[in-house]
């Protein structure tokens, strides 16, 4: 263990704001989000790429921040959950997933609201098939994902053509 | 979880020069793959270092070993532990000395159970990395008795 | 006071991390209190030495052998990286038939590892096995080591206020009244002075409620660092080695009595549970199981020898279906196997041998009262909605072509609102009885209605439901209701049982919520019918121009609920004397109408709602892979009156997802030495939404006699999912003479029964004794 540890200066852009922070080399993407800058939206749940609770949208393709370290994320442009909303109303994935009751404790919903925001952004209309691919790595513990799916579809009904 | 190993193979050494080279931890210690050093507490307890690492878990073990059996020339047998980061070993291992027509069979035997953290993350690559350890050890042993 | 649950950097200083791994001199707490069940627990069990951190011998992998507190969790590890352990290996016992050998001890203090033994016996079973047509031997069964795995892990806050030594915990702990009351005796503190807060909680499905043992550690790190907040974040892989997992359970030596018509008449049977290293909320699970005794089904003989074991590994905590699941299964087992010996198919079997409609309420053979039901209506409904002839006409033409397809039921309880005073049936001393639960329903200075509730939620719509039945009471909108979410001790409204566990809000904690609205419009109808110079009985509660109000109708005269308010708080020269007992804040306090179970019988009424849920599942096991895959799937409900049907789904979805999880992807492994093989999400594969089918849902209402709504406890699910996927395994692999023996499936454990013929062969397990 080194007596000290350097810092790297890195710039980013979050949810539209541009971030200049310095961090130690092994500062995971997910700490920087929740520690530095205090969007505790993004949440840890398995510290090893599986749950999908960390998944943030990086550069508009979604990534589990816990298994990016902060210096990759240099340059880059990240939206947290936090960066969802629009002009202070919930983005219509958000709405779509509580009027389908489509969380119960909501640990996993920040990243699951990326991970849809990032399928219907390339596909307007996913299959049922095409839903569960896109959520494969966001584990739900609580509502066995059939609210997630109806969730999901109801989104791709209200944002079509947005 | 444990690895067992086991093997023999022969030396043009006589048992009694074999048996005094095995029991020497200063002399065979060094052969160990990846060894850091050693200190020796007296004659039967000594303490090696040696850099483990798997995949991404690295670090240096601390061994503590101990001369159990020592029945000059036929047979001498180590118990040791030790600890590295997200894991602690215990293995033991034997040699049974028998003489051949020109110098010595070596037979060797040991087991090292793997305990902690490091089984359940890097439980599959433990036993080949084990084995190809301990083959590196033993081919270092026959280079030493040429 | 630290901010509550945000990250270090909102702080006015950092706050430490505390990184719970190894032993540390600072927590030094062997002159303290233990932290295991002591008013559950009778000599010997009760001897066992259970600290927060290992003392001299760590009894399973993960168990915490020292604290280390530092300003950030990277800063920790690197500490942890300096710590060596030197660890001399004992000989491990991970088996719970092994462990009562007695060959190597786990707690030397209790001398044994057996934990609890007792027999639970009732009616005549000798005679029953004498007339009996059909006797099956079942030789062993196994359920498995699962845990339902919250999201969110175990996070504690603590500080310790060295002026007054208050303890303030922020944390996740989902059964708050139950661990203080550890707490208080550990730390040696007032259990006044320990301020238990929690907010929104991501999962618990009973894990949390064990996590206490931290709690107290992180109390003891701020004490030592002069009243500094601390902060524990559990890391996955600690969560899955050191939190808790369920209970496994082995079923040895089951006989089952039947006559010529396959009605069961007598079960015995012994079974052995495992508790892994410490016994903490155990042995209550030695009886919680009997609250199902019978299942759904009339026998009324049985004989259960029961035993508790301690083994080296996580110690078990009360997980989703607590104890109930393994005997439920058992029994789906026995049903099963029963059925497929003597020749009679599954769902007829079951009608032959249900608790029929008409006979409720009814009366188990130890005591219980099921309140309401209709098991034969949910088969056909369950059978309508799968297509079950369909089902049956494709199975035997895909069997033709060598396909291996079962068809299977299960049918299972969901006991909630439980009797602790079946906790005097392990523990004769045990102080425990009956249930209970608070809340508190007032109008706030300015006319707001607020409600408080002792239970700790983690999703499950409290705050929704709370509001709807105050709403109800006061006429008025649910969203003029404003619920304060989450648990607090200062909040007074919490009795001793108050948490979120045992399918139970629904009654218990809307009954006291609805019994608090009451107490309040009581009281606002005799402050309004003074106010308007009225009968109480002439006032009526309603919305008006000016908000939510009391009205006379023989006047048209109103108050609103600012008006009432603002006289009591603020205004109060005007009422006089004989109102001043008016306070508009109103606690009250439901109980449960329990009596205390007849302790040497193990006999009484031990939970107050029982709802069902009955599943039919198609699984194909593939002929190359052997991996089994769900084809179809439905799931029915009753859990009596429905208050919030979307919620009442979302909770029935979601209890079937942890089943079929649980039976296909999620067991706790351990390799010979004891090392947890499974302790990453990786390696434990919680269930994704690639694996979990669509799930068809239907229900009924059989509304219970036993709440003021007729609405059961249903949060639990009785684990329906495991029953019916080790019966439809069952079917698909009878005719290559295989007995699905563990609860736990997967490619591998059927390749080595089919192919392998290493496990799970019938012809060793089970045999048919036919004496017509």
């Amino acid at each position: 263990m080194p007596e000290t540890i350097e810092r790297v200066p890195i710039k980013l852009k979050v949810n539209g704001k541009s971030r200049a922070v310095s961090v130690e080399p092994r500062t995971l993407l997910v700490e920087l989000l929740r520690e530095g800058l205090d969007l505790t939206g993004t949440h840890v749940g398995c510290d090893t790429t599986y749950c999908g609770a960390c998944t943030v949208l990086m550069n508009g393709a979604a990534v589990k921040s816990c298994t990016i370290y902060a210096v990759q994320a240099d340059d880059a442009e990240i939206v947290t959950v936090e960066g969802l909303e629009i002009d202070g109303q919930l983005h219509p994935i958000q709405k779509a997933f509580g009027e389908s009751y489509g969380l119960q404790c909501g640990y996993c919903t920040p990243g699951l609201l990326l991970s849809t925001y990032q399928l219907l952004s390339s596909n307007k209309q996913p299959n049922d098939k095409e839903i569960r691919k896109a959520i494969a790595g966001n584990t739900c513990r609580c509502t066995g994902y059939q609210n997630i799916f109806k969730a999901i579809r109801l989104a791709a009904q209200n944002t079509k053509g947005t | 979880m444990a690895i067992k190993f086991g093997g023999e193979f022969e030396v043009k050494w006589k048992p009694e020069e074999v048996y005094d080279f095995l029991t020497d931890p200063k002399k065979f210690a060094p052969l160990l793959p990846d060894f850091q050093g050693m200190s020796e507490q007296d004659p039967t307890h000594f303490t090696v270092k040696v850099k483990v690492g798997i995949s991404y878990i690295k670090g240096v073990a601390e061994v503590k070993m101990e001369l159990t059996q020592a029945d000059r020339p036929k047979r001498a047998q180590y118990k040791g532990s030790g600890s590295v980061a997200g894991g602690n070993v215990s293995l033991t291992a034997g040699f049974d000395l028998s003489p051949v027509a020109n110098g010595t069979k070596v037979a060797w035997q040991g087991e090292a159970q793997i305990f902690g953290r490091l089984t359940s993350v890097a439980g599959g690559l433990l036993e080949p990395l084990g084995k190809k350890n301990v083959q590196k050890l033993i081919d270092g042993l026959q280079a030493a008795m040429k | 006071m630290p901010m509550l649950g945000s990250s270090a950097s909102t702080l006015p200083r950092p706050k430490p991390c505390l990184e719970s791994y190894a032993r540390s001199q600072a927590v030094k707490s062997n002159r303290r209190p233990n932290l295991s069940s002591k008013s559950a627990q009778s000599p010997p069990c009760s001897k066992i030495r259970d600290y927060p951190l290992a003392i001299s011998t760590a009894l399973y992998q993960g168990e915490p052998v020292a604290a280390i507190v530092a300003e950030s969790p990277s800063l920790a590890e690197d500490a942890a990286e300096l710590i060596q352990v030197e660890y001399e290996s004992l000989e491990p016992v991970l088996d719970a038939e092994q462990a009562l050998e007695d060959k190597s001890i786990l707690h030397q203090e209790m001398g044994t590892n057996k934990v609890w033994n007792g027999v639970f016996e009732y009616g005549d079973v000798d005679k029953s096995f004498q007339e009996a047509a059909y006797v099956v031997h079942i030789d062993r069964l196994h359920f498995h080591r699962f845990s339902s795995t919250p999201l969110e892990n175990n996070v504690v806050i603590a500080e310790w206020n060295p002026k007054d030594d208050h303890i303030y915990y922020s944390c996740n702990n989902s059964f708050p009244s139950f661990a203080i009351q550890f707490l208080a005796a550990h730390l040696t503190v007032h259990i006044d002075r320990i301020r238990v807060q929690t907010a929104d909680i991501g999962g618990s499905f009973g894990i949390k409620i064990t996590n206490y043992p931290q709690m107290a550690v992180c109390a003891l790190a701020s004490k030592k660092s002069g009243g500094r907040p601390i902060k524990w974040v559990e890391t996955r892989s600690e969560h899955m080695t050191s939190s808790a997992h369920g209970n496994e359970r082995t079923f040895r030596d089951t006989r089952v009595a039947l006559d010529k018509d396959g009605v069961i008449t007598a079960i015995a049977s012994r079974h052995i549970d495992d508790c892994g290293a410490y016994p903490r909320y155990e042995p209550l699970g030695c009886v919680i199981w009997s609250q199902v005794f019978p299942g759904v089904y009339q026998f009324k003989n049985a004989r259960i020898d029961f035993t508790q074991a301690v083994t080296n590994k996580c110690p078990v905590g009360p997980n989703r279906g607590y104890s109930r699941m393994q005997h439920l299964w058992f029994l789906e087992r026995v049903v099963d196997i029963c059925a497929h010996e003597i020749g009679i198919p599954a769902d007829e079997m079951r009608l032959r041998n249900y608790i029929q409609p008409e006979e409720f309420p009814y009366t188990t053979p130890n005591g219980c009262v099921y309140d309401s039901g209709n098991y034969p209506k949910m088969l056909e409904i369950a059978k309508q909605l799968i297509g079950w002839d369909g089902w049956k006409k494709k199975q035997a033409e895909l069997r033709k072509e060598g396909r291996l397809i079962g068809i299977g039921i299960g049918t299972t309880l969901d006991s909630g609102t439980n009797n602790f005073g079946q906790s005097q049936i392990v523990n004769p001393g045990a102080p425990f009885s009956g249930n209970s639960q608070g809340a508190n329903c007032k109008l706030d200075i300015y006319g707001e209605v607020v409600v408080a509730v002792g239970s700790c939620p983690q999703g499950q719509g409290h705050e929704t439901t709370a509001a709807q039945v105050v709403a109800d009471v006061l006429s008025i909108s649910p969203d003029l209701i404003s619920v304060r979410t989450g648990f607090d001790t200062e909040r007074n409204v919490h009795t001793g049982f108050s948490g979120t566990y045992a399918s139970q809000f629904a009654v218990s904690g809307l009954s006291a919520v609805h019994g608090a609205a009451q107490k309040l419009k009581t009281e606002m109808k005799r402050l309004a019918a003074f106010v308007l110079e009225t009968k109480e009985d002439d006032l009526e509660f309603s919305t008006g121009a000016q908000g939510p109000e009391v009205r006379a109708n023989s006047t048209g005269k109103s108050i609103n609920y600012w008006g009432l308010a603002n006289i009591v708080n603020v205004n109060s020269a005007v009422l006089p004397p004989e109102l001043h007992e008016i306070t508009l804040n109103c606690r009250y306090i439901w109980r449960a109408p329990f009596k205390v179970p007849d302790k040497q019988k193990k006999y009484g009424n031990l939970t107050l709602t029982y709802a069902s849920q009955l599943h039919i599942a198609v699984v194909e096991v593939d002929r190359e892979t052997f991996i089994p895959k769900i084809l179809d799937y439905v799931a029915v409900d009753d859990c009596g009156t429905v208050i919030n049907p979307p919620i009442v789904e979302g909770q029935v979805y979601g209890a079937t997802a942890h089943g079929i999880g649980a039976a296909l992807l999620e067991n706790c492994v351990y390799d010979a030495v004891g090392n947890m093989l499974t302790s990453t999400f990786s390696d434990y594969t919680p269930i994704t939404a690639l694996n979990m089918p669509t799930v068809r849902y239907g229900h009924i209402e059989t509304p219970s006699p036993h709440s003021y709504s007729g609405a059961k406890g249903m949060g639990e699910g009785g684990a329906a999912p495991i029953h019916t996927i080790s019966a439809a395994l069952q079917d698909a692999l009878f005719s290559n003479g295989i007995i699905i023996e563990d609860s736990f499936n997967n490619a591998d454990t059927l390749f080595r029964a089919v192919v392998g013929r290493e496990i799970y062969q019938a012809d060793k397990l089970v045999k048919l004794d036919r004496r017509v």
